[in-house]
């Protein structure tokens, strides 16, 4: 393919790099085409992870059934993390793209690609199911009134309604990878003379099929933002608040949503720092993508604070029993370390780091930052699942029907299984997106073609001016 | 697509300066009349002051009326400045230009009047100083400094200071344009409130980096502020509906929902009156009203969470008072209305690009969203105070008396007549910001498409 006329060249280094449609998809085929030894073996060791940690369940399952939920905490932690940080990384590229921003187009597919990790939070959501009693007669979201002899009930509450809404999570995310990457999957099976496959048949990129397909993106996208939204929110209230007696958190669905905005794009912005590092792509992803990203992960590290301290002032403030005991509970009693290493991980350290320009402007400083939220993401659901796991358990003095917590239960330290189950899932969560990485271009070609046809360098007074077409 | 427009810079001077420089017969006509319901309202503050509370509505339990519901109301609408201005600065979204000066001025208008309405809600003004000063030192007597009552000043008169400094660094340059067209006493005026201005690029940088810097201290305070007001009512555990923890984020997102659709409305109003066609454009109140549904629709989502909450624990109280908002007389109709004027009305009208390119929609749905915003208030502050509580000793209902309408139907009269004051003085759309625009809009041809560009100044 001939040079674009639209994109000039140009050897100014703060443009960032010069490169043409035509060498980009030559490189991004010869990636694709060619399975590194690097690859197969983060395939073949978090394939193996994967394997113990379903073993690790299996073991929980019969030797602790599902009578009790204490000794189910890790795991329920386990699943909440995956659903927050890799069901929040699809939904980066959908806001980006409803706000057209330019430095998107690296982050695209790795956002998307993480689509398939929601099979796997699907498939380890399910036992959870059996340690959930129905919404009756408990503090549930799902709505109940008893007017004289008659009772009006949600049927199939929580279960039935919140495995649809992940299963639904699920499909959209998928249909939403599969609807980007179908241009891309036709343009690699051309460009490596091999046969269409199932997806790619009949994509000709005629103007109809990029108006459906834009369509679409924005459609499922759309999809895809409620159904996060809700899947988190009901989630960590059917499967979390809703367990401890007198929690009454309006706040804490709206938080968990932040977290997981946050912990979706620290997933994506650490991703793309190992791809570019290990996959050598240093050329198309430069700071001003980490940059840019760095600006959004700051303002929702702020959010973490702001939506947290909403909620604690108002128990602190209000000193109520039952609210003093959940305080205690999650955050200054058995729990404390935990909490403030999730609080310094998930607000001070980023805070600390990208207040700084000059460690925003960088590509080590937002990796650190977002590194630093992803360990206190999964710190921060222990505090949160186990907590609201242990109170249940054997000869427990507590019942999920009253309305206050009595008393508050102590430390559930990790076992061995538990060890085994959280390394388990959290390498399935890279087994899954290894294996997608290698069915689908790691990069948007669609997406960054358009960007290297809408960007071009112009002389402006005594200077060259970097020019942004503004389609649309 | 935008519809840009080229424009030499002195037709800009020309355009946005008309009324500044030479105000028509109606500018006139309005002040006057606008000047009449602010006298009636202040009569009728002196009233309150002579007789006191008791020429209003207010009784046990319902001690907070219309004056509360109101300070809300125009605190959030004045969280439209920092929202538009501060958010879009830092993001360097282009549409901001024509929207930014107007959203900061009625960021300091309604602080100004939702100020006063405390104040005016003491009814004896003068013990303001009790609540908000240390008065007895002898006998130890201190403010609480623990009640937010306290905190809501604070915040308060920290985020008008930084709105009238954000508006007044903004305005500088335009200033000195102002100044090199007057002449006499006039450009004596301009010529100090300009401060030397001369467009240096060292000037240039200040104004720019000052703007930033403005933009990124006044955010926290910004949020601080609804927030705030939100803890005057949440940290009480004695009224149900009150003691919630999504109250803060609830009352900003409201606030930011309640603030850009009164900017929409002002940005309709400024077209229509000032002539404004080439400044703002169908692109620009395209843009605000995508932003609004993503705004209204995370405000519905606080909502649910605020109201589905209280049904959560199954209490009989919470249930009690959610049974009062929706389905007893009169609050019914008016739950209805709010729930069709706040979200459902606008947001599905808005869905369709011809409305949101629709001036006479825009203008009449973004005044709905605002009616149904105060009738929010409404509900969140009168049926919970007026439900028996085990701590109500005394029991009265509360109809607002005409002493208190007057009062705030004056206080719509007195922030509009303050902005046509400002409008008279100052331009309301910033000149200098719209000739960067124009300095920054390029054209670049894309295969056989000539699209809009813009020069990216980093």
């Amino acid at each position: 393919m001939q040079r674009q006329k639209t994109a000039p060249m140009h050897d100014h280094k703060d443009f960032g790099p010069d490169i043409t449609i035509a060498e980009f998809q030559k490189k991004m085929v010869e990636k694709h085409t060619t399975m590194s030894a690097g690859h197969l073996k983060l395939m073949a060791i978090s394939g193996f992870l994967l394997l113990i940690g379903i073993i690790a369940i299996v073991i929980r399952a019969t030797t602790d059934g599902f009578e009790y939920r204490a000794p189910w905490g890790y795991y329920a932690a386990t699943v909440a993390f995956l659903l927050t940080a890799a069901g929040g990384a699809p939904l980066i590229i959908v806001a980006l793209r409803l706000t057209h921003a330019h430095w998107r187009r690296p982050f695209a597919r790795i956002s998307e690609l993480y689509a398939a990790v929601g099979i796997l939070t699907l498939g380890l959501f399910i036992p959870l199911l059996l340690l959930v009693p129905t919404a009756n007669n408990r503090f549930t979201l799902w709505f109940q009134a008893d007017n004289g002899g008659s009772s009006i009930r949600i049927p199939w509450a929580p279960h039935f309604w919140i495995t649809l809404l992940i299963s639904m999570l699920v499909v959209s995310g998928i249909a939403l990878l599969l609807v980007s990457a179908r241009s891309d999957k036709a343009n690699l099976n051309d460009n490596m003379n091999k046969p269409r496959g199932w997806l790619s048949k009949g994509w000709v990129g005629n103007s109809k099929q990029w108006s459906i397909k834009k369509g679409g993106l924005t459609f499922l996208g759309a999809c895809y933002f409620f159904l996060l939204i809700g899947t988190l929110s009901f989630f960590s209230v059917d499967f979390g608040m809703a367990l401890v007696p007198g929690w009454k958190d309006a706040i804490f669905p709206a938080f968990q949503s932040i977290t997981g905005l946050q912990a979706g794009l620290a997933t994506v912005i650490v991703t793309l720092w190992l791809v570019r590092k290990y996959c050598g792509f240093e050329d198309y992803i430069q700071m001003e993508h980490f940059w840019a990203a760095s600006k959004i992960l700051l303002a929702l590290s702020l959010m973490f604070f702001y939506f947290w301290f909403s909620g604690f002032i108002i128990f602190w403030y209000g000193r109520l029993p039952a609210e003093v005991n959940v305080l205690n509970l999650l955050m200054f009693g058995p729990y404390k370390v935990f909490f403030f290493s999730a609080f310094i991980l998930n607000f001070v350290a980023p805070f600390l780091i990208l207040l700084w320009n000059s460690a925003r402007k960088t590509m080590w400083g937002p990796t650190l930052a977002a590194s630093l939220i992803l360990i206190g993401t999964l710190i921060d659901k222990i505090r949160i699942y186990v907590a609201s796991y242990s109170v249940d358990f054997n000869n427990s003095p507590v019942s999920i029907f009253d309305h206050k917590l009595n008393l508050v239960p102590a430390f559930q330290a990790p076992d061995v299984i538990d060890v085994l189950i959280v390394l388990g899932c959290l390498s399935g969560g890279v087994f899954m997106l290894s294996v997608a990485a290698k069915l689908f271009p790691i990069f948007s070609l669609w997406e960054i073609s358009e960007g290297i046809k809408i960007r071009t360098v112009k002389p402006y007074l005594r200077t060259k001016l970097l020019i942004l077409g503004k389609p649309e | 697509m935008q519809q840009r427009v080229a424009l030499p810079h002195k037709q800009i001077n020309a355009d946005l300066l008309n009324i500044t420089l030479k105000a028509p017969l109606w500018w006139w006509i309005t002040v006057g009349v606008l000047g009449l319901f602010v006298l009636a309202a202040f009569s009728s503050v002196a009233v309150l002051v002579n007789k006191g509370l008791g020429v209003t509505g207010l009784n046990r339990p319902v001690m907070w009326g219309l004056f509360i519901v109101d300070f809300i109301f125009w605190i959030g609408i004045s969280h439209a400045g920092v929202m538009l201005s501060a958010i879009l600065r830092l993001s360097k979204a282009e549409w901001r230009r024509p929207a930014t000066r107007a959203a900061e001025v009625l960021t300091v208008l309604s602080l100004l009047w939702a100020a006063l309405h405390p104040v005016i809600h003491a009814g004896r003004l003068w013990r303001i100083m009790y609540w908000a000063f240390p008065y007895d030192f002898s006998r130890g007597i201190w403010i609480n400094i623990r009640s937010p009552l306290v905190w809501d000043p604070s915040a308060i008169f920290t985020y008008l200071t930084g709105s009238a400094l954000f508006v007044i660094v903004a305005l500088i340059p335009d200033l000195a344009v102002i100044r090199d067209r007057t002449t006499g006493i006039r450009h004596q005026i301009y010529s100090i409130l300009a401060m030397g201005w001369r467009g240096t690029p060292r000037q240039w940088k200040l104004q720019i980096v000052a703007g930033f810097l403005l933009s990124a201290l006044l955010l926290p305070v910004f949020v601080s502020v609804h927030s705030i007001v939100s803890w005057d009512f949440a940290v009480a555990i004695s009224v149900e509906a009150w003691h919630v923890t999504i109250f803060a984020p609830y009352f900003v997102i409201g606030a930011v929902h309640s603030g850009v659709s009164a900017v929409v409305t002002m940005m309709v109003l400024m077209r229509w009156l000032f002539g404004w066609h080439a400044y703002i454009r169908e692109e620009h109140i395209d843009a605000l009203g995508r932003l609004l549904i993503v705004i209204a629709t995370t405000w519905l989502y606080f909502f649910f969470l605020e109201f589905s909450f209280a049904l959560f624990s199954r209490e009989s109280q919470e249930i009690a008072l959610r049974e009062l908002q929706v389905f007893t007389w009169p609050w019914w109709p008016l739950f209805l209305t709010f729930i069709l004027a706040g979200y459902v009305i606008p947001v599905g009208l808005w869905l369709s690009k011809r409305v949101r390119r629709s001036w006479v929609m825009m203008f009449w749905t973004s005044l709905l969203v605002n009616i149904g915003m105060w009738l929010e208030r409404l509900i969140i502050v009168i049926p919970g105070l007026s439900r028996k509580t085990p701590f109500s000793f005394d029991w009265g209902t509360y109809h607002p008396s005409l002493i208190e309408v007057t009062i705030i139907v004056g206080g719509y009269a007195f922030v509009f007549l303050l902005l046509l004051l400002f409008a008279k003085a100052f331009p309301l759309i910033p000149i200098f910001d719209i000739k960067e625009g124009q300095t920054l809009s390029e054209n670049i041809k894309i295969g056989r498409r000539t699209v809009p560009a813009l020069r990216v100044e980093e």
